[in-house]
């Protein structure tokens, strides 16, 4: 019996699929985004002191 | 840890829709896991015929996960679907005859429930089948134990909470992910759920990752 071949492993990628880099390049805008919108929601909240809290106004 | 014979990860699952969570997460905890891994899908190549495709893929691979869940009577034929334990077979078969290398094969095989197996495929009673119940979280804490016997050398994985919670944080970035790139998060071919899976693993590395992602080479 012809014996199974064992040889390292590397698919070929194909051309019409998203590539590593550019999936690699959107996540880090996906997460610079949740990152800046993190931001805006505490800065809206007041919590980095660059908006008076409601409270603080009266 | 690089993408060699004794990292890469067979995947023996059904490919429906309703399945597609479970196979999503099986990726990701495959990759997460530090290993590689490898099925029918990921060459969409009509010229080659699939059991040759499939016998290929196994040859490579010293790990498997065979899930047999879907041997189940389909409603139009009144027959059931033996795709799944056909593969689980010839992974078996490889280990028994495919000489030195392949005898140190190992593999998890999942059903549904645990001992629903024993009525239509009672060879294997005695080995010791786990229950996914359908469930991705219990599926990722099975696969992270099975993958944590065959980590090389003194590489510990992180446990499964861990893992979950990385996926559920994948699985929440995913659909903003898609949309910039214009891809239909619901119809991601295999590539395309690969790519997305090692470079998000990528930028959330842990400490049992190669530090430049070799271990991912799909």
């Amino acid at each position: 019996m012809q014996q199974l071949r064992v040889r390292e492993v590397m698919p070929p990628l194909k051309s019409k699929n998203i590539t590593l880099a550019q999936a690699k390049r959107a996540w880090l805008e996906v997460m610079r985004e949740e990152r800046e919108a993190e931001e805006q929601k505490r800065k809206d909240r007041g919590g980095d002191g660059s908006r008076i809290a409601p409270e603080a106004e009266v | 840890m690089p993408a060699t014979y004794d990292t890469s990860v067979f995947i023996n699952c059904p490919f429906d829709t309703d399945y597609r969570p479970l196979l999503e997460a099986v990726v990701f905890a495959v990759y997460d896991c530090g290993f590689c891994p490898r099925c029918a899908l990921e060459m969409d190549d009509s010229s080659q015929v699939r059991i040759q495709k499939i016998t290929s893929i196994i040859g490579q691979c010293r790990l498997a996960i065979h899930d047999i869940s879907r041997t189940e009577v389909d409603d139009t034929f009144a027959l059931p679907r033996f795709n799944m334990p056909f593969e689980f077979g010839i992974f078996v078969g490889a280990k028994a005859f495919g000489g030195r290398e392949h005898r140190r094969k190992a593999c998890v095989v999942f059903d549904v429930e645990r001992y629903r197996f024993q009525k239509f495929i009672s060879h294997i009673a005695g080995q010791d089948i786990r229950e996914h119940r359908c469930d991705v979280e219990l599926m990722i804490h099975q696969l992270r134990d099975f993958l944590s016997c065959h980590c090389p050398g003194a590489m510990i994985l992180p446990g499964g909470r861990m893992l979950v919670e990385r996926y559920h944080e994948f699985n929440r970035q995913l659909p903003g992910l898609c949309a910039k790139v214009h891809l239909d998060r619901d119809a991601l071919t295999y590539r395309d759920l690969t790519n997305l899976v090692v470079s998000w693993v990528l930028l959330h590395p842990l400490p049992h990752h190669a530090p430049n992602g070799a271990h991912m080479a799909a």
